[in-house]
């Protein structure tokens, strides 16, 4: 039953228009790499290769915004518009109903940053680049640093998802104003928990220096920068993340399986 | 056992009470007529029926047990708005329904959209208000309930088909099923009623059979609901 809810609500929030958000973002994306292989002196070529540059950083942009606000409202339809009045008889169990639609958001969200990052490939990375990021990667510690940065901006985004999902379920539990109310608990909570992460990360930099320094000096006077304290950070920041994620998700599925009242 | 129960049911909404200490029992094999005037609190109690509201106090139980998947299996709820997805087909629907209800008849649904001269390839958005109610109520008398739920099953439909709405009703449920049916338009449903649910302010007035109710008034129950209910 969840996946079959889960494709539904995944055929609704990417079909047609993330589809086209994505091919338009990947022929951007080879427009500009183009452009640029073509002849970086002529004025004209270089200047349309940084007009399709931007056009495709604008996309790629768009199309994480597009994924993250189709999945809300998605979420929101289906779960307290008329839609739900088909959603919430449906013979599924209530927490199966949730999970599924946060669920959907995800793989939306992934989906999303898969076509950004694709189309970053094509769009900067040249030959050099990937044999190089190749011969990097077979270094673990490479790998590691390089998995921590992609989990923490995934996680970064997932952030926000998770927030403005509790946001959506405690607002939908008052009599009035359920939307504006939506988006103001949607904002305190994100506000909240990313200052509450962040004074976390700080209070743990305090059990590694090189990690503490990193938060308290400026760059140019930073005499014990290592990349054992970027990592010890990034890595704290992941866990910090992926439990704070897990608390909005946990938070939010108790509130919604307390029961709805759908307008 | 009886088949859906209400005990104590309450619903309150911010300091208005909708639903006060609702007691109820639906019988099997039986239509129903919920009626009231508008803000009686019918559509609230069939959506406390339905899970679609929680209640302030009391509970509803399905034979026996708490609203869930199960209940949910078993109850086929028409709302009286157009829920369906607007960017699929008729035919999307019909599979959307065929993948959840596990007693949703795909074969019989397709009759009836034959004789309501539905297409299958059409988009829902592209239906009239109308034409929608009249899938939703196909979907609906398509699976194999024990009990149906319809709030307002003639509201947007034409007088011309009111009766071919009631004549499906009354052929698409087996017989230990029974129907609960909310509407405004009594004189047209009153035929087909075996039991009466009076409701006002949030209240159960009466519930009796139809044949007494109009032995003991000795009219019509349009008549009855006019009198009673007089502005």
């Amino acid at each position: 039953m969840l996946k079959k809810l889960m494709r539904y609500d995944l055929q609704w929030i990417i079909g047609k228009v993330l589809s086209y958000y994505s091919a338009v973002t990947l022929v951007l994306a080879l427009l500009a790499r183009l452009f640029h292989a073509l002849s970086p002196q002529a004025f004209f070529l270089h200047l349309l290769e940084k007009i399709f540059a931007g056009a495709f950083l604008s996309c790629a942009i768009a199309i994480l915004i597009n994924a993250l606000m189709r999945s809300l409202v998605c979420f929101r339809r289906t779960l307290y518009g008329d839609p739900s009045y088909l959603t919430h008889t449906l013979p599924i169990k209530r927490g199966t109903v949730f999970t599924a639609k946060v669920l959907a958001g995800v793989v939306s969200l992934l989906f999303a940053l898969l076509v950004a990052a694709l189309g970053y490939s094509i769009a900067v990375l040249t030959r050099a680049d990937v044999w190089e990021a190749l011969k990097e990667l077979l270094h673990r510690r490479t790998v590691l640093n390089l998995l921590l940065v992609c989990a923490a901006v995934v996680l970064q985004l997932f952030e926000m998802h998770f927030s403005a999902v509790l946001g959506l379920v405690l607002g939908h539990r008052r009599e009035k104003g359920r939307i504006p109310f939506s988006v103001l608990f949607s904002m305190l909570i994100y506000i909240a928990v990313s200052g509450a992460l962040t004074g976390l990360l700080f209070a743990l930099s305090l059990l590694k220096p090189q990690a503490h320094a990193l938060l308290t000096q400026s760059l140019s006077t930073q005499e014990m920068f290592t990349m054992d304290g970027m990592r010890f950070l990034l890595a704290a920041d992941v866990v910090l993340c992926l439990l704070a994620n897990c608390g909005l998700y946990l938070a939010a599925r108790h509130v919604f399986c307390k029961g709805v009242d759908v307008e | 056992m009886n088949l859906l129960e209400c005990k104590h049911l309450s619903k309150r909404f911010g300091d208005t009470m909708a639903l006060r200490d609702v007691n109820l029992t639906l019988p099997r094999g039986r239509i129903i007529g919920l009626l009231g005037k508008n803000g009686a609190g019918k559509t609230t109690l069939i959506k406390l029926m339905n899970d679609l509201l929680t209640p302030s106090e009391g509970a509803v139980l399905f034979e026996g047990a708490p609203l869930g998947a199960e209940s949910k299996q078993a109850i086929a709820y028409l709302p009286e708005r157009t829920y369906l997805e607007r960017s699929m087909t008729v035919a999307q629907t019909l599979r959307f329904f065929a993948a959840f209800y596990a007693s949703f008849d795909a074969e019989k649904a397709r009759r009836l959209l034959t004789d309501l001269e539905l297409r299958e390839d059409v988009r829902i958005a592209t239906l009239s208000k109308g034409m929608q109610e009249k899938l939703q109520l196909v979907l609906v008398m398509s699976r194999k309930a024990k009990l149906y739920i319809l709030d307002e099953p003639l509201g947007g439909v034409d007088p011309a088909t009111r009766d071919y709405v009631l004549d499906t009703i009354l052929q698409n449920f087996a017989e230990d099923a029974s129907v609960l049916l909310s509407t405004h338009l009594i004189a047209d449903i009153e035929r087909i009623l075996d039991d009466v649910i009076l409701i006002d302010q949030g209240q159960i007035t009466e519930v009796l059979s139809a044949d007494a109710l109009r032995t003991r008034e000795g009219c019509a129950i349009d008549e009855y609901f006019r009198r009673r209910f007089k502005c």
